[in-house]
């Protein structure tokens, strides 16, 4: 069960190993705090409709399977979106569409198909766990450099002195393809100890 | 094959619960939504008119002031602890780099300036248009701005200041790197001018209401 659990942590990290959701990992990831919640309500949906897919799955039709998952997985992104609007508008008004589109997060699509329909609920609740907060952590990697170089803050605080110029490129997409090249490389670099060492091929093809 | 639940049924059940279940969140939640979008507007209305205690939405048909929600209102009106009027709160809304971007004017129809200025929805881009909400020399140029009206129009239209030059009352201290935007509020301002107009020509009513309110508070100022 722990396998299940720190597998999407480390070494099947969603975003850093299995390049999945890149769409709200590049847009919303502008500070640390977007990043936090959007990585938090992905992790929600995932593991709630996980929850539900896994107690159902020898009920749904194999030919409609991927429309309800998407049914079930809508339902409670728009749940999850009523959440945060009743909780700061602001954050909502500053994630924009990208909770709606998390419907569309190739990520939760896959973990339904690939896990939470063949496997019982409590390794699938420990998948969705995992996955989520890999997902999230990697989330927050961004987020943080992003804000902290682009803004010179990290959740809002003011960490960098005044008489730092903050780089505006990191809050813009561009940015998001740095940091996130950065990080992966990081992330790959701890993953292979042994960079040298020849043939040896892993990681998201 | 033989033992596979039939299509139909399955999708319309699964429907049929999601509904439910989205029913059920959104009844739970739309009283608190609600809650936060008065607080936000509050917020913002106390940010354009400075000193503002008590506040009253209004509506103008047939050149006669009616009340009005203040989520509903065609602008708002904000009066002082003593009943005076401190100005009107009037939003405005206009298409900006991304997306619509709404907003809210603090306006003195007694001095015809602005008092401030506040963002309440924007998707601009974050570091460059998003800094309308932000920049300070921005902002400082928009508080006291001149909005003369002369008639239906802005006597002196608002503009860009011009780098190195010194800025006229009427002129708005522009944001690097965010000129669409900045152009964006410009815009907004001088299309407000109509809605000052007739917000200026029921400036007695408006008044005779903090009145009234003034005399039951504080008896003075005959």
């Amino acid at each position: 069960m722990p396998e299940e659990l720190l597998k999407g942590f480390w070494r099947e990290n969603p975003v850093f190993v299995q390049a999945l959701g890149m769409c709200p990992t590049l847009a919303v990831t502008n500070s640390a705090i977007n990043a936090l919640v959007m990585g938090l309500a992905t992790t929600v949906v995932l593991i709630a409709s996980g929850a539900v897919i896994s107690t159902i799955r020898q009920r749904i039709p194999k030919q409609a399977r991927i429309a309800t998952f998407i049914l079930i997985i809508a339902t409670f992104v728009t749940c999850v979106d009523y959440g945060i609007q009743a909780l700061d508008l602001r954050l909502h008004a500053a994630l924009g569409a990208f909770i709606s589109l998390i419907v569309v997060n190739c990520l939760i699509l896959g973990r339904m198909e690939t896990f939470a329909s063949k496997r019982p609920f409590l390794p699938t609740l420990f998948d969705g766990l995992g996955m989520g907060g890999g997902f999230t952590l990697a989330l927050l990697c961004l987020g943080s450099l992003r804000e902290i170089l682009g803004a010179g803050t990290l959740f809002g605080i003011q960490l960098l002195p005044a008489a730092f110029e903050p780089w505006v490129v990191m809050l813009l997409p561009s940015g998001g393809f740095f940091v996130l090249a950065l990080w992966v490389m990081v992330f790959n670099r701890l993953r292979q100890p042994n960079p040298t060492g020849v043939a040896e091929t892993r990681g998201a093809i | 094959m033989s033992r596979q639940p039939s299509v139909l049924p399955t999708m319309v059940g699964v429907a049929m619960a999601c509904g439910f279940a989205i029913a059920l969140v959104f009844q739970a939640t739309a009283g608190q939504i609600e809650r936060n979008r008065a607080e936000l507007l509050e917020q913002a209305v106390a940010e354009v008119l400075p000193g503002v205690a008590n506040l009253r939405g209004y509506a103008i048909a047939d050149n006669a002031l009616t009340d009005a929600a203040t989520d509903q209102a065609q602008f708002i009106a904000g009066y002082d602890q003593t009943g005076a009027l401190v100005g009107v709160a009037l939003p405005a809304r206009i298409m900006g780099y991304q997306d619509t971007i709404r907003m809210l004017f603090g306006y003195d129809p007694v001095s015809e300036r602005l008092t401030g200025f506040a963002v309440l929805d924007s998707r601009e881009t974050p570091g460059l248009g998003s800094k309308i909400d932000t920049d300070p020399d921005f902002l400082a140029s928009l508080k006291g701005l001149d909005v003369q009206l002369a008639g239906h129009t802005l006597a002196n239209e608002a503009t860009l200041a011009t780098w190195g030059a010194e800025r006229a009352p009427w002129q708005v201290d522009g944001i690097t790197g965010a000129t669409v935007s900045s152009h964006a509020v410009i815009q907004a301002i001088n299309d407000t001018a109509p809605a000052l107009a007739a917000i200026r020509a029921q400036l007695p009513a408006l008044k005779s209401t903090s009145k009234v309110r003034a005399e039951s508070t504080e008896g003075k100022d005959a």
